[in-house]
């Protein structure tokens, strides 16, 4: 759709808010929890965190679950019953339990690199193959974003070809400025929230294109094509074993990250009735690739890390022609041994010319 | 600070240049001024990267357990007093040959929490520091090959500091109010292994949590799974932890990980009379079998 | 909405069980076959216990059954070691690519297969020989560790009916017994003193990662293009359908691109298998 500008102030996104939110939409937002924020469902707007940068953990689960069932079983003798979730799943995780069906689900105060993350991953969900568990929730998933003002040292947005006043994902973003907030409707979900109630409706003032606030020049400080360069060409560089010396093998990187995506399935039930399973894993971990004879593909950290590296910047970028990364920098942030992916990329990037394999 | 690093440094040079060791693994700095991180040199030329602070929180006793470093052979590791309980627990356990080390003890006046840290905090203050440094009793390490002292004063500790208290809490709370506290911290577990990974002491090559034949362990990341893993991994870690505090320092989602591991300690301190890592000639207290042990079951 | 993840029921018609660790089991969905072709793959398995990825073993002519074999070793296949005929085994597949059998017409083929990587060498080997006439010379070359861990016994007298086919049999060093009357060698020693040649010819390779590699080179030695050199990977994967992301060499997805490549394939790919 054509894209629409808005102007609201303070007070009315605050009504917009708690309006959504009674009208029985799940409205997800940055909240404070022991000293740290994190996605979590609000039941006011004062439960939102926006003074904070990003949330400590993306809203990744929100697409893809920690913990997902693929369907149930039920055996008695030799006769087995498959329950098959699909028509059931809504945006509420996919629990076939549930009951509540398709509702919404309204992610509020987003920034635009964790936007960024569900239309990268629904390419993989959507490849060949459609994954509808993904797309259910995805489709139910609106996405409010708040433009970032000052990114961190660790954020690389703009190299990851994003910005911090990105829209790519998002339905709804919002620029702070005038009496509260611009809003640059992106979609037609965006519009859907906007006139889900003539009350709704009459917060938002309708501006010209010229009027909402242009972005910044924001400049990237290196080229993550040149990081591919050098990745294209080096898989056998001794960098990655020296740099990963420092990598003690846990998935936060993974499991923090709004893109990684990888997953396993698994069986957990009794004899009589039990359900499949798929959940978060990750390419950190040395059991990942392991066969059954004992051999495995990639041995050291610095294979395993090479291959987040590769996935993110090549291979991904290879398929859908877009990276696998949004920047964000939670990988760099929450590794207890400062792993630095920033830093990282732009080092490769520096030594794209260097000889290769 | 710079006295010790000119030591660090010094020390690491000339056990690199004269063979005593091939891999030096100490701190250097980190992603930004107030974080540090490992860094790992084999050339005599490169020492001039270690250095140490108040915000070297990492165990780097946590890389000995790693095939990529175990290749080197002998290693020279700096460790805080904390940390270097984890080397002798190790050698205990004889997962580490006393002969394949060279402990460079550094003296800790403690170390910032990094979630402070991270927003600025930069003083050394009883307000600041970890639970783990306003107990510590190792400020200068009880094994080392090399000390290098401390050119900064102890950090001050005024009035009735109760490091640790929500364990008092907890053991004051019913059955169900306790299950309760651990049920909702549980819930949070996003089961990425971090508290395992930064664990010196987690060094199977097989974790329980990777065997499926009996599957002891539900692969969920829900309240069942979450629960089992976590209490399993205490129980692991009980009569072992010597309290470093990096599987709470590296859970993401901030799951109190060291009232487990402190309770812990205090119960087999108080029943067994140990102390885990103390000794490197102490038999480990769950690997040995004491006729005057409490439990009347076992005689 | 489809779920892809939604396994079908298959009714175990027969088990064979090949050595003390190894099993064939034959399948059938609705009392037949399914459609499928010699290298593609499927996901199978015991309902409660987990699901394993396997190729075909039988050959995708044959319609009264399909039939995979697989080594007990983890919980998914302790579970599917566990069932009976009889029994349902869930079903996901068939995925991925397939010998191109219209290459292999009118040529000379030599399929090798090692351990329980003879698994789909068996069903291109059993696809061709139910169309004998299609194709020139065949010759076989399957090796174990030792006599014991030989699969496929008596499948194997039924391809030494065939005329114009060579079957040769070996057994690791050490692996033989007092009677064994096959050959004693790893394979890629055994394949250069066979009397095959690369012109015109096509070689079908399956089996561990270091017999490929090792037996890739011989090939070579021995005329066979790299184009004309044939094998399946087998990576760890969870999904088969390129979306668990752990069966990826490089840029390429085994399960989707996959499992059946060319040797010059192989060249072009990272050593990440």
């Amino acid at each position: 759709m054509e894209e629409k500008y808005y102007e609201i102030s303070s007070d009315n996104i605050e009504k917009f808010v708690n309006n959504l939110i009674a009208q029985d939409d799940e409205v997800i937002a940055p909240k404070d929890k022991d000293g740290d924020t994190f996605y979590d469902k609000i039941t006011d707007f004062k439960d939102a965190d926006l003074n904070i940068l990003l949330p400590k953990l993306s809203f990744k689960e929100y697409l893809l679950p920690k913990t997902e069932t693929l369907f149930e079983y039920s055996i008695s003798g030799s006769n087995i019953n498959i329950l098959d979730p699909i028509e059931n799943i809504g945006a509420d995780g996919g629990s076939v339990n549930s009951g509540k069906k398709t509702g919404k689900r309204i992610i509020f105060g987003s920034r635009p690199c964790d936007a960024g993350a569900g239309p990268i991953m629904e390419k993989v969900f959507n490849w060949d193959y459609k994954d509808e568990f993904f797309n259910e929730k995805f489709k139910n998933l609106y996405i409010i974003s708040i433009a970032c003002v000052q990114p961190d040292n660790y954020c690389f947005c703009t190299e990851a070809q994003l910005s911090p006043e990105s829209s790519y994902g998002s339905d709804i973003l919002l620029k702070k400025g005038g009496s509260g907030y611009f809003a640059k409707v992106i979609t037609e979900k965006g519009l859907e929230l906007i006139n889900s109630s003539s009350e709704n409706a009459g917060l938002f003032k309708e501006i010209s294109k010229d009027a909402f606030p242009a972005d910044k020049d924001w400049k990237a400080a290196f080229d993550i094509k040149k990081t591919q360069g050098f990745l294209d060409k080096n898989f056998t560089s001794s960098y990655f074993q020296e740099k990963f010396l420092s990598c003690i093998g846990c998935g936060i990187c993974t499991y923090t990250c709004p893109t990684c995506h990888c997953f396993d399935i698994q069986d957990e039930g009794t004899n009589e009735k039990g359900k499949r399973i798929r959940n978060w894993d990750s390419c950190q971990f040395g059991i990942f690739t392991l066969h059954t004879s004992g051999h495995n593909p990639r041995v050291t950290q610095g294979d395993r890390y090479r291959q987040r590296l590769m996935h993110k910047f090549k291979i991904y970028n290879e398929k859908f022609n877009k990276y696998l990364c949004v920047g964000c920098g939670r990988c760099s942030r929450n590794c207890p041994e400062d792993i630095d992916l920033r830093e990282i990329t732009s080092e490769l990037s520096l030594m794209e010319s260097s000889a290769g394999d | 600070m710079e006295k010790m690093n000119d030591k660090l440094q010094k020390t690491a040079k000339e056990l690199l240049e004269n063979k005593e060791v091939n891999l030096i693994i100490g701190f250097t700095k980190g992603s930004n001024p107030l974080r540090m991180r490992s860094v790992f040199i084999t050339d005599p030329d490169d020492v001039s990267k270690l250095s140490f602070n108040a915000h070297c929180v990492q165990d780097l006793a946590v890389f000995l357990k790693k095939p990529e470093v175990k290749k080197f052979g002998k290693v020279g590791l700096i460790v805080k007093g904390c940390d270097e309980k984890a080397v002798n627990t190790l050698i205990q356990e004889y997962q580490l040959s006393r002969d394949n080390i060279k402990i460079i003890g550094v003296e800790c006046r403690g170390v910032v929490k990094q979630n402070l840290a991270d927003k600025g905090e930069d003083s050394v203050k009883q307000s600041t520091v970890y639970d783990k440094c306003l107990v510590c009793e190792v400020h200068t390490p009880l094994l080392y090959d090399y000390l290098v002292e401390s050119d900064e004063p102890a950090f001050e500790i005024n009035g009735d500091i109760k490091p640790y208290a929500k364990i008092e809490e907890l053991d004051a709370m019913s059955v169900e109010d306790r299950n309760m506290f651990w049920q909702k911290e549980f819930e949070k577990c996003i089961k990425c292994y971090a508290c395992r990974q930064a664990c010196p002491l987690c060094y199977c090559t097989r974790c329980i949590v990777e065997k499926n034949t009996p599957q002891w362990i539900e692969t969920n990341i829900e309240e069942t799974g979450n629960a089992q893993w976590n209490m399993i991994r205490a129980y692991h870690l009980s009569g072992r932890c010597i309290g470093c505090g990096e599987c709470e320092r590296a859970c993401p989602v901030n799951i109190p990980l060291m009232l487990v591991n402190e309770k812990m300690a205090r119960d087999v301190f108080e029943k067994f009379g140990y102390k885990s890592g103390v000794d490197i000639n102490a038999k480990p207290v769950f690997g040995t079998f004491d006729a005057n042990d409490f439990n009347e079951f076992i005689k | 909405m489809e779920n892809i993840y939604l396994p079908k029921l298959a009714v175990i018609k027969e088990i064979i069980q090949e050595t003390p660790d190894t099993k064939t089991v034959r399948l059938t969905v609705d009392g037949a076959s399914i459609d499928y072709l010699p290298g593609q793959f499927g996901e199978f398995s015991c309902i409660g216990e987990g699901e394993s990825t396997f190729g075909f073993a039988s050959s995708s002519l044959r319609k009264e059954f399909f039939e995979f074999s697989f080594r007990t070793s983890g919980r998914a296949t302790s579970g599917i070691n566990s069932l009976n005929v009889g029994d349902s085994i869930g079903f996901r597949g068939p995925y991925g690519n397939f010998f191109d059998t219209g290459k292999m017409k009118g040529k000379d083929i030599i399929f090798i297969g090692g351990g329980i990587g003879m698994a789909p060498v068996k069903s291109i080997l059993e696809y061709c020989l139910d169309e004998r006439n299609d194709y020139g010379k065949i010759t076989v070359l399957y090796g174990a560790k030792t006599v014991m861990d030989l699969m496929y016994k008596k499948a194997i007298e039924e391809w030494k009916s065939f005329a114009n086919t060579d079957v040769v049999i070996t057994v690791d060093p050490g692996g033989e017994t007092p009677d064994w009357k096959g050959r004693v060698g790893f394979v890629p020693t055994i394949l250069e003193e066979l009397p095959v040649k690369g012109n015109n010819a096509v070689a079908v390779v399956c089996g561990p990662p270091i017999m490929i590699k090792f037996v890739l080179k011989s090939l070579e030695k021995m005329g066979f293009d790299k184009e004309d050199i044939i094998t399946t990977l087998e990576n760890r994967m969870k999904c088969g359908i390129g979306k668990c992301g752990r069966c990826n060499i490089g840029s390429v997805y085994v399960c989707k691109e996959g499992p059946v490549f060319t040797a010059k394939e192989i060249e072009a790919m990272p050593n990440d298998f």
